[in-house]
C-alpha cells in the first residue's frame, strides 16, 4: 500500500509538470490574446521537426540546428500572427477554423516529408537513468522534463510580474481596448506574447522525445493535455493552470495506479467536465493571466 | 463487414476478389454460412480467435522457456482483441471456437502465473502506471498483444527507463515489426522482442523470404507481416489465374481454395485458404518468428526451434533461431558497446 502512495505522489509531480510545462504556452495565448489557438499543437512538431531538418538534411551542429528551429518557430508564428489571427480576430469562427486547418497543414507537410518510416529521433536525452524515490520508479528524463517545466514557469511568472512587458502583457489580459488607449503596440506585444508562448512547448517536446514516440501526429496528445489545464485552469490564468496541472497529475496518477491505466485520459476529462458543470469560468478564472 | 456486403450486390454483375488482412471472424463466417452470395472473399490473417489464441502462443513458450514464471498481460483494446480480453464462442458451420480469457488460458495451458492485466487504449501515451504495476506485481515477462494502434515506440521508450527495464518484453503487432524500429527508439529497443521479418538476414522460412525483404528494403519500404501477407497474395492470386488460364473468377476462387502456396513469410499450411473448419478462407495461426533486439539493433530470431520443427519450418530457419540466443535486457545493457 505504501508503495502505491509513493507512486501516487510521485507521478501526480510528474504527470503534473507535464501538463503545466504543455499548457503554459497556451495559457499565455488564451489569457493575452484571448485566442483560442487551435494551431498551437504545431509549435511542437515545428521545433522538433526542424531541428531534425537543420541536423540531418542540411548537416548542422545539433545545438544550432536546435536554435534554428526555435527561429524558425518564431518566423512561422509572426507569419501566423499576421496572415491569420490578426486577419481573423474580429470573427472567431473563421479564426478557429484558420488556426486549425494552418496545423493540419503544417502536420501533413511533416508527414509527408518525414513518415514515420524515416526513422526521426533526437538525442535529447539528459539521463537514461531511473529514479527510485520510496520505492517508487520513474525514468530520469521526465524528472527532467518536471524539473524544466517549474524552472521555465517560474522564469515566466518572473516576466510577467517584475518586468515592464509582463506588465503590459497583464494590462492587455486585463482589457486589451484599455491598453491601446494607455499607447500599447498591440501588435508588438501580441506578437511577443505568442513567440513568447511558443518558447515552452519547444522545450518540452525536446526533452520529451527520449520517452514519447516522435511522430508527425504527436501534437494533438500534447495539445489535447494543454487544453485540459488551461480549461480546467480557467481559459487564461496562469494561476488556475498551476493548480490544474497538478490536480490532473493526481487524477492521471491515481487512475493509473490503483483505477485502470486505460481510464486515465477519460478520467481526467471527466474530472474538467464536473467541475465546468459547477465552475464553468474554470477554477481560477480571472481578470488578467496573473 | 460493409465491404463484404457491397462486395456480395455486386459480385453478380461484377465478379471480383476481396482479399482483406482484418481480423473479425464475422466477415468469413459470412463466407461459411452462405458461401455462394460471399465466396469471393478471403482473409490474408488468422480470424481474431486464432490470432488472440494461436500466434501469441510464441510468446508464452519463449517465456516459458526464459525462465519465467509470472506474466503480466498488457492488451491492446480493440475490436480484433475481444477473444484475448475476454474470451470467445463462435459458432460455424465447420466447427466451434470456444477460446477462454488469455488470462486463462496462458496459465492452464503454459503454467504461467498472470500477475498483471491491463488494457491498453488507442492512442494512449502514458504507459508508465502500467508498467510500472508490472514490475511492482513481479512480473518476469511482459506480453504486449499490440497492433498499429497501440504506440510500442513511446511503451519502449518509457519501458527502457522505468522500473520494468529488467522485464523482458514482448510485443506482437505494431512499428516494432520494422527493421527501423531501433532506431525510432533511439536504441531504448535493446532486448526486447517482437514478430519480426523485416531484415535481409531474416530466417528463409521459403524461398522467397529474403528476397522480398531485400527487395522492399532496398526501395526503403519496410516489411512487416502484413507486407508480406498482401504482398504475397498477389502473386497467389496471379498464380490462380495462370491455373485457370482465364479470368472466370468462380474458378479462380476454386483455384486458391485448393492450392498449395508458397508464401513469403509463412509455411504453406498456415496459408491454406481451403481448410473445412473455422479458419476456411483465412489464413491459420502458429507459432511464428520472434527475434529479440541485441547489440545495434541487430535481430536475432529466439523462437525455440523444436516449435518451429513441431509446424512445418525448414531445418534452415531451425538452425537460424534458437532460444538459447536469447539475452537479458540487463545482459544486453552491459555488454552492447553504447
Amino acid at each position: 500500500m505504501l508503495d502505491v502512495l509513493a507512486y501516487i505522489f510521485l507521478y501526480t509531480f510528474i504527470f503534473g509538470c507535464l501538463f503545466l510545462g504543455t499548457a503554459l504556452g497556451f495559457t499565455i495565448i488564451t489569457g493575452v490574446l484571448r485566442v483560442f489557438h487551435l494551431g498551437y499543437g504545431m509549435t511542437f512538431l515545428i521545433v522538433a521537426y526542424g531541428t531534425w531538418a537543420f541536423w540531418k538534411d542540411f548537416g548542422l551542429d545539433f545545438l544550432i540546428s536546435i536554435l534554428l528551429s526555435f527561429l524558425l518557430l518564431t518566423v512561422i508564428t509572426v507569419a501566423i500572427y499576421k496572415l491569420v489571427i490578426s486577419k481573423f480576430f474580429e470573427v472567431e469562427d473563421y479564426l478557429l477554423a484558420a488556426l486549425l486547418s494552418v496545423f493540419i497543414i503544417i502536420e501533413e507537410l511533416i508527414s509527408h516529408i518525414y513518415p514515420e518510416i524515416v526513422g526521426v529521433y533526437l538525442p535529447t536525452s539528459v539521463t537514461k537513468e531511473t529514479v527510485s524515490i520510496a520505492g517508487a520508479s520513474v525514468p530520469g528524463q521526465l524528472v527532467v522534463v518536471a524539473v524544466v517545466s517549474i524552472l521555465v514557469t517560474f522564469l515566466y511568472l518572473q516576466l510577467l510580474t517584475r518586468t515592464k512587458i509582463g506588465l503590459i502583457m497583464r494590462a492587455i489580459s486585463q482589457n486589451i481596448f484599455a491598453s491601446k488607449l494607455m499607447g500599447v503596440n498591440f501588435d508588438r506585444m501580441f506578437i511577443l506574447a505568442l513567440i513568447l508562448a511558443s518558447i515552452p512547448p519547444g522545450i518540452i517536446i525536446l526533452l520529451l522525445t527520449p520517452v514519447w514516440a516522435l511522430n508527425p501526429f504527436i501534437g494533438w496528445p500534447l495539445f489535447t493535455y494543454a487544453i485540459l489545464a488551461t480549461v480546467l485552469g480557467g481559459l487564461g490564468n496562469l494561476k488556475g493552470t498551476i493548480t490544474a496541472s497538478f490536480i490532473l497529475g493526481l487524477v492521471f496518477a491515481v487512475t493509473g495506479f490503483v483505477i485502470n491505466p486505460r481510464m486515465m485520459t477519460l478520467a481526467a476529462l471527466v474530472v474538467v467536465i464536473i467541475v465546468l458543470i459547477f465552475k464553468p469560468r474554470g477554477l481560477a478564472r480571472a481578470e488578467t493571466i496573473w | 463487414m460493409a465491404i463484404i456486403e457491397e462486395g456480395a450486390k455486386l459480385y453478380p454483375s461484377y465478379p471480383h476478389l476481396v482479399i482483406s488482412s482484418q481480423a473479425a471472424v464475422g466477415t468469413t463466417l459470412k463466407v461459411m454460412q452462405d458461401y455462394d452470395k460471399y465466396k469471393f472473399y478471403f482473409r490474408n490473417l488468422p480470424p481474431d480467435p486464432d490470432l488472440n489464441y494461436n500466434t501469441p502462443k510464441t510468446h508464452f513458450a519463449i517465456a516459458k522457456a526464459i525462465g519465467a514464471k509470472k506474466v503480466a498481460l498488457l492488451l491492446e483494446e480493440a475490436a480484433w482483441t475481444e477473444c484475448a480480453r475476454k474470451g470467445c464462442t463462435v459458432d460455424t458451420p465447420y466447427g466451434k471456437i470456444e477460446i477462454k480469457a488469455m488470462k486463462d488460458w496462458v496459465p492452464a495451458e503454459f503454467g504461467l502465473e498472470v500477475v498483471y492485466v491491463a488494457n491498453i487504449a488507442v492512442g494512449q501515451k502514458d504507459f508508465l502506471p502500467m508498467l510500472e504495476e508490472s514490475a511492482r506485481r513481479g512480473a518476469e515477462y511482459i506480453f504486449v498483444l499490440s497492433s498499429w494502434y497501440t504506440d510500442t515506440i513511446t511503451m519502449t521508450k518509457q519501458w527502457a527507463e522505468s522500473g520494468a527495464k529488467n522485464i523482458p518484453i514482448g510485443f506482437f503487432g505494431g512499428p516494432n515489426q520494422w527493421g527501423v524500429f531501433y532506431n525510432l527508439t533511439g536504441g531504448k529497443a535493446l532486448g526486447t522482442m517482437s514478430i519480426f521479418y523485416d531484415t535481409p538476414d531474416v530466417p528463409p522460412v521459403t524461398p522467397k523470404t529474403k528476397e522480398v525483404v531485400k527487395k522492399l528494403n532496398s526501395m526503403g519500404l519496410a516489411a512487416d507481416m502484413s507486407v508480406h501477407y498482401y504482398y504475397s497474395e498477389v502473386y497467389r492470386i496471379k498464380q490462380a489465374i495462370e491455373k485457370v488460364g482465364s479470368l472466370e473468377m468462380d474458378k479462380i476462387i476454386k483455384a486458391i481454395e485448393e492450392m498449395q502456396f508458397e508464401h513469403t513469410a509463412l509455411p504453406s499450411k498456415y496459408v491454406y485458404f481451403g481448410y473445412k473448419n473455422p479458419n476456411f478462407h483465412s489464413y491459420t495461426g502458429g507459432y511464428v518468428l520472434v527475434a529479440q533486439f541485441q547489440c545495434n539493433g541487430k535481430p536475432v530470431w529466439i523462437t525455440p526451434s523444436e516449435l518451429l520443427k513441431e509446424v512445418g519450418y525448414g531445418e534452415d530457419v531451425q538452425k537460424v533461431s534458437n532460444i538459447k540466443l536469447y539475452k537479458s535486457p540487463e545482459e544486453l545493457r552491459k555488454s552492447c558497446p553504447s
